[in-house]
Formats: C-alpha cells, structure tokens, sequence
C-alpha cells in the first residue's frame, strides 16, 4: 500500500519537504550502509531466481513436457542415489549453523558467533564435496560402472554424459549451484574474518557485524530453497 | 545542524592520477569510461554497417567484401549496436552520471561493484573483439545466433567465433548485473531528503526500470549462451538436434532449437526495451526542458514506463512466429504486442502535448528529441504490422523488418543519445560545443536516417530478403530495387561522414569550446544545481541537496524565472535555511 500512496503522489501539488527518503543515518565504518546492502542483496537473489527458473524451465522443455516442443525422445531419468539425500542434509545443517551464529552475533558474542559460522562453512564445503561426488559417480555410470544414480538405459552407452540429456542438465545446473555456494562462501570466510577483528566493547561494530552475519544467513538460506526445488525437479522427473 | 539526509560517511578521495581517472569508484568517471568505450565500439559497428551498405549497393565491386564476409559484419554489427552500445552506454554510461546527481546521492551505494561492472564490460569488449583474430574469424550466424546454424561447419565462425561472441556476451551479462544491481538499490536508498519517487525526473525512472528489466532478462541470455558453448564444445545436445553436416552425422542428438529462441528472445524483447525506456525517460526531460513547460501527464508516463517494462516480459515470441509455433501461442502473443501499444501511444501523446502551447527552444537537443518523435512513430507503427500474425509472415526476414527495427530502436536511442549528450555535454566537461557544426551534424542525420531506412520499408514489401550477400537475378525483384539500394548507400554514406562532424565538435569544444554556464538551459532538476561544473567528487560539497518540488516546474506563473529549481523552497518557507529535521 506504501507503494501504491508512493505512485499515485501528485508532485506537481505539493511543494515542500516532502516525506524523507529513506536515506538513514551516517554510518561511517564503509561504503556501503548495511541496510543498502540489504536492498542490494534481495535484488542480487531477484537475478539468481531467474537464473534457475530459466534453467529448470529449459530442463523442462528439454525433456518433452512442453506442449509443442516435445523432445528428442531421448530422456532417460537419472536414478536417485542416497549422496543425495545426504548432501541436502548437510546444505540444511549449514542452514541451521548460520542461523546459530546470527543468533549468537545478536546476543553480543561475536567470538562464538564466528565458531558457529566456521561450522556453517564447513558443512558448506562438505556439501560441495559431497557434489563432486555426486559428479564422479554420474561419470562412471557412462564409463561403464553400475550405480544407483545411473540413467536406466545408460549402460553401455558409448557417446557419455554429454549424449545423455538429463546428465548433461544435471552437471549444468547442480555445477552452476555449486558456483553460488562457493561465492557464499567466500562472503561467509570475509564475514568470519570480520567476526574476528570485531571490538566486542563497540556495540557498532557489534551491530555492524550481526547485519554481516543477517545476510550471509540469508543467502544461505535462499540457497537451500532453491536447491531443495531443484532436488524437487531432480527426483520427480 | 546536521539532518539525515547529511551523508556524513567519509568519501575515498583517490590521491593519485591512476586512482582518479583508471581505477575510479566515482560514478561520473566510470560513466565517461562507459560512454567513452561504448562509442568507440559502436564506432566499429557503424564502419561494418557501411561495409555492408557498399556490398548491397554496389554488389561485386569490392573484392575483400566475400559472402562470408558479410555475414560476420552483419553479426557483428546488430550485437554491437544493440548490446555494447546502446545498453552500455544508455545504462552504463548516462545511467551512471545521472543517476547520482539527479537524485542528489554523492555517489552510487556500491562504488567499488560500479568500478568492477566497467572493468569486465572493457574485458567483454576485449574478447568480442578478440573473436576477430581467432582461426575462422568472428561468427556469422546473425545477431540472434541462432542453433544449429552457428556452431555447424558452413557459417562463419563456426569453431572459434560463436565461443569467442558467447564468452563475451557472458562477461557482459555478469559486468550489467553488477551495474544493474547498483542503479536499482541506488535508486532505492540513497535519494536525497525530500526526493520521493514521484518527484524523480523521468530520466531516472526510466534507466531505474530498464535495470531492473536488465537484471531479469539477461539471465536468460546468460543461461543461452553458456549452453551454446556446452554444445559446441563438449558435444551436449541442448539446443542441436540429430543433423549431418557435410555427409557426417555430428553426434548431437534429440536438442531443441526452438529452446534456444525462446531463451534468447526472453532476454531479446525486453532488451529492445531496456534501451528504449531510458531514451523514453531522457526524451521526456528534453521535451519539457527545451519547451518550457511541465511534463504533460507525468504520472501516466512514470507509469507508462512501469506497465511497458512488465508487458515487455510476455511479447517474447513475437519474434518467433516463423519459427513453428502453435497458433493459440501465436495469438496470445499477437495480443499481449499490441497492447503495448496503449501506454506506448500514452508516451506519445504526451510528449505532443508537453510540445503544445509551449515555449519552445529549438536548441540543438530539442531537435534531436523532436526528430526521435518523427522516427519513433513512424517505427513504432511498423511494428504494428509485424506484430500481426498474418501480416507478419509475408513480411518476415524482409527489409521491412530491417526498417521496423532501425527506426525504432535503432534511430529512435540513438537520437536520443545525440540530444543528450549535447543536452548534458555542458554540465559534463564544462564547456560549449559549437552551435553550426551540431545543427548540420542534426540535419544530415535526421535527414539521412529518413533517406536509408524508408526505401526499405519498400524493398521489404516487395520480398527483398534481409541476410542476403547478393540478390542476383531474381525475378521478383525489379531493376527499381537495385537503383533503392544504390540510393540508400550512397545516404548511408553522407550520414556516416556527417558523424565525423559531431566528433570533431565534441573533441574540439572539449579544449577550445567557450566555458558553458553552469545552467545554461534554465533545466529545474538536480543534476543543473552543483556547486561546481563539472561536478567535483561528491556532487554537493559539504550538504547534500534537500528537494521541495518535482522536476518540472517550468514558466510557474508569478514565479520569478520560468523555472523553479527542485531544491528552492516554497516562499513560505525560510529561504536560507529550509526545514528543521
């Protein structure tokens, strides 16, 4: 409704100070005021959105579910091994450890907040790991080797993952989420030095700490979600 | 006493030349970066399109213009115009210098993401151009690259052009979002006290929209071209189907081409788009500027810009009606194109009537915007025909296209973009160009642009197909259509010489043009009220600006002047020192 009043102002009428933008109080630490990055960030995950969907709406029309753009015929599902379900797990588990560490950096204790960041970011790298896995044991279906997550037709097949679609859009789509997670993680490893350095008798460094650890959070967060739909895409296909 | 709007963070001051001028965060050195690069680029695409008009004027007469030649300078030539000119300097280049200013913030909020966007659009620019040198040369599969034609042994480019265009258009994509990203939360949070939404000049609404149109359409671009490089180099099957190619098969199987389409025209329409509301949005404040007279119905264009940015989003396949496409498709997007076409023409109207009755000054800027209004209409009415369906599929890659299109987002921007440099060109470096030079560089242009693209509204309606290195002897294609293209060359000629006009002019007012008043067109918004010209780091000195009214408060009657700068309080209040916080 804000926003609504914000574009039906008649600017011509009204003459004066106006309300004030939302422009706040000088915060002299850095550039940019937290709360910017805030703003910044909601829009940078708007990006990532379009991204997935635009790649899971490609998978979709790929495989033939699409009125008109029917496929090659050539789909074969992927199987569905357990790695999965354990690297979902460990995506989850980073989730909650960052959730930890913004509590803790509310609390006013940023040296724990940081212990509980570092675990977040490990369980960040395991995930990652854990993909790589993922990847090694799709390559040895096409090289030959029988595992659960092989596609039902794919053994013996010569031509390789690259000839296999749901392959080829799984390593695309699992490695550009992977992507994300690393820069994640870069942004946690400066926000867990930032932890570190803090003065914990400053309650602006303190508070300009906990809004780091508030973003980190949530992209993390975000990140689960969209990997949870795209394990929904995965596995219901 | 200080007020929140008083920024009070330390800025960087850079203390070295290098800090000042290459690695710059400041917005209005990253903004003449971007503008700098972008027309040098567009520069090279406009040689290309001249290249091209020889060939078709003159067929066969140029011996180092081979067939496939052409097709890469075609290529090259709509990338370039479309994507490392117009976005780049439209949003990279006025987005960045008027942003800041005219919504009085000292800067953009991420200064160092804003140096960082310049640094890899100059990359990008570097391995388009690198795609010149690679074995083969750049690629020739037209501008909308299309699969499984450009990355197949025949067109041009095949094996090294199409990575070299897809690498760069990625490093594109990454250098806008982190420019995109900037614009919209600058807008968002660093405007100055009392600058609400709705007093914003409709420049700044439209570079705000077009980012964010940027932010959500370019993924799909992204998304296009990383799987094109997938294909071609791993030898997945996205977008390629089973083909042979040369008597071989190419081991793809089972891909879509018509996948890659829709990718590409999601991120193409609105792209049209993203570089037309920002000239939308400049041409609004010339008009009323240069007319002196408030904006007619400025509400409805803010929210003209609005409704054209979210419609652009669903016209897409538009573009695909050849493609083979379901007809209920065909007229679901047959009709969300022309309705576009009512706050399109609520633009219009408007911008005729801010012209009624006013006082207009036919400065050099105003005529350049006046001459985007004859283009734009004329452009824009064409695209009524090819949003039609039926209409559309006799037209379809003719030169009536080529025409539709050149008027309307070619000519139209560019245009603008002429009026607003010589609009802004003042407040920029300070000085004055010269006055002839910049009407016979308007008249030549304006003129030639009517001489080269309307024949080719003609050739298109006879069938005259666009892409074509030579038409040969084909019966349906009179002796008159040879003596047109002759025509049209011989225009595009003089236009392109014209051009050396306007360099001439902005190089040579740059150190001998007369010092320029720090407001020399009486304008009412922001950007006209710095302490200094040009402006220094920071913008406004030791205060921010705090703004008591919109944009456009031209010949306000019993106001003192014809215009009433944002920032001047109403008389009631205390002129010197404006309201308490």
């Amino acid at each position: 409704m804000r926003l609504i009043a914000a574009l039906t102002e008649k600017p011509w009428l009204t003459p004066g100070p106006g309300p004030s933008a939302p422009s706040a109080p000088a915060e002299s630490e850095s550039a940019a005021r937290p709360w910017d990055k805030g703003v910044g960030l909601t829009v940078f995950l708007l990006v990532v959105t379009l991204l997935f969907t635009l790649m899971s709406s490609a998978y979709v029309m790929r495989m033939g579910g699409h009125a008109g753009h029917a496929g090659g015929g050539d789909w074969r599902p992927i199987g569905e091994p357990p790695l999965l379900w354990l690297n979902t797990g460990l995506l989850a588990a980073a989730s909650l450890a960052f959730h930890a560490a913004l509590g803790r950096a509310r609390a006013g204790r940023p040296r724990r907040a940081g212990a509980a960041l570092a675990l977040g970011g490990a369980l960040g790298l395991a995930f990652v790991a854990g993909q790589l896995l993922l990847w090694r044991a799709l390559a040895g279906c096409f090289a030959g080797e029988a595992a659960a997550f092989c596609p039902a037709a794919a053994h013996g097949i010569p031509r390789g993952w690259a000839g296999d679609p749901a392959a080829a859009f799984f390593y695309l789509i699992s490695g550009a989420h992977g992507l994300h997670i690393l820069g994640g993680l870069v942004a946690c490893a400066l926000t867990g030095g930032r932890l570190a350095r803090v003065d914990p008798g400053s309650l602006a460094a303190r508070t300009g700490a906990a809004r780091a650890v508030q973003l980190c959070a949530r992209y993390w967060d975000f990140m689960a979600l969209v990997w949870l739909a795209l394990m929904g895409l995965f596995v219901s296909t | 006493m200080a007020t929140i709007a008083d920024d009070l963070r330390p800025l960087h001051h850079p203390k070295t030349w290098i800090g000042r001028y290459v690695w710059s965060q400041d917005h209005k050195v990253i903004a003449i970066q971007y503008g700098v690069t972008a027309i040098g680029v567009g520069l090279f695409a406009l040689v290309l399109s001249f290249l091209m008009r020889l060939q078709l004027g003159f067929p066969g007469r140029f011996d180092f213009i081979q067939p496939e030649n052409y097709l890469q300078f075609v290529t090259m030539h709509g990338m370039i115009m479309v994507v490392y000119l117009l976005t780049a300097l439209l949003l990279g280049g006025f987005g960045n210098y008027l942003i800041p200013l005219m919504i009085g913030a000292r800067d953009m909020v991420f200064p160092f993401v804003n140096m960082l966007s310049y640094w890899f659009y100059l990359l990008s620019v570097i391995v388009l151009f690198a795609g010149l040198f690679v074995p083969g040369g750049p690629t020739g599969g037209g501008w909308t690259l299309y699969p499984p034609q450009t990355i197949t042994g025949g067109t041009p480019g095949a094996s090294w052009g199409i990575l070299m265009m897809m690498a760069s258009l990625g490093i594109f994509v990454i250098a806008f979002t982190m420019g995109g990203l900037n614009y919209v939360t600058t807008v968002l949070q660093a405007r100055t006290r009392g600058m609400t939404l709705m007093r914003m000049p409709c420049s700044v609404w439209g570079i705000f929209v077009a980012s964010i149109m940027g932010l959500l359409a370019f993924p799909a671009l992204f998304v296009a071209a990383i799987m094109t490089i997938l294909d071609s180099v791993v030898g997945t099957s996205f977008f390629v189907p089973e083909i042979v190619s040369m008597g071989e098969k190419t081991g793809h199987t089972g891909g879509s081409p018509i996948l890659f389409q829709h990718l590409f025209w999601f991120f193409g329409h609105p792209e049209v788009y993203i570089v037309a509301l920002p000239a939308f949005g400049i041409v609004s404040d010339l008009i009323s500027v240069h007319a002196r007279k408030n904006l007619f119905g400025y509400r409805m264009m803010v929210w003209a810009i609005v409704i054209i940015g979210g419609l652009s989003f669903f016209v897409w396949a538009h573009h695909m009606y050849v493609s083979g496409m379901n007809p209920y498709f065909g007229f679901f997007f047959a009709t969300s194109t022309l309705v576009i076409a009512i706050p399109t023409a609520i633009k219009v109207y408007n911008w005729l009537l801010t012209l009624w009755r006013g006082d207009i000054h036919l400065r050099v800027p105003m005529l350049f915007a006046i001459a985007f209004l004859f283009t734009f209409i004329h452009g824009g009415l064409t695209g009524l025909f090819l949003g039609n369906v039926s209409v559309d599929v006799p037209l379809s890659d003719t030169f009536f296209v080529v025409g539709h299109f050149h008027m309307v987002m070619g000519v139209s921007p560019v245009l603008v973009v002429f009026g607003a440099i010589y609009h802004w060109y003042p407040k920029i470096t300070g000085r004055m160009w010269d006055e002839r030079l910049a009407r016979l560089h308007f008249w030549i242009t304006f003129l030639g642009t009517y001489a080269i693209f309307l024949p080719m509204h003609y050739l298109g309606m006879l069938g005259v197909p666009r892409r074509y290195y030579a038409l040969g002897d084909t019966v349906f294609i009179p002796d008159s259509v040879h003596y047109a293209n002759m025509g049209i060359t011989i225009a595009a000629g003089l236009v392109f010489a014209a051009q050396g006009l306007f360099f001439y002019n902005m190089i040579w007012s740059l150190f001998r043009g007369p010092r320029a008043d720090p407001n020399p067109w009486g304008a009412a918004s922001l950007e006209w009220q710095t302490p200094d010209t040009p402006p220094h780091h920071g913008n406004w000195g030791e205060r921010l600006p705090t703004v008591y009214r919109w944009a456009y408060d031209y010949s306000v009657p019993g106001a003192a002047r014809d215009f009433i700068p944002q920032n001047e309080p109403p008389p009631a209040q205390n002129p010197a020192g404006g309201p308490q916080a």
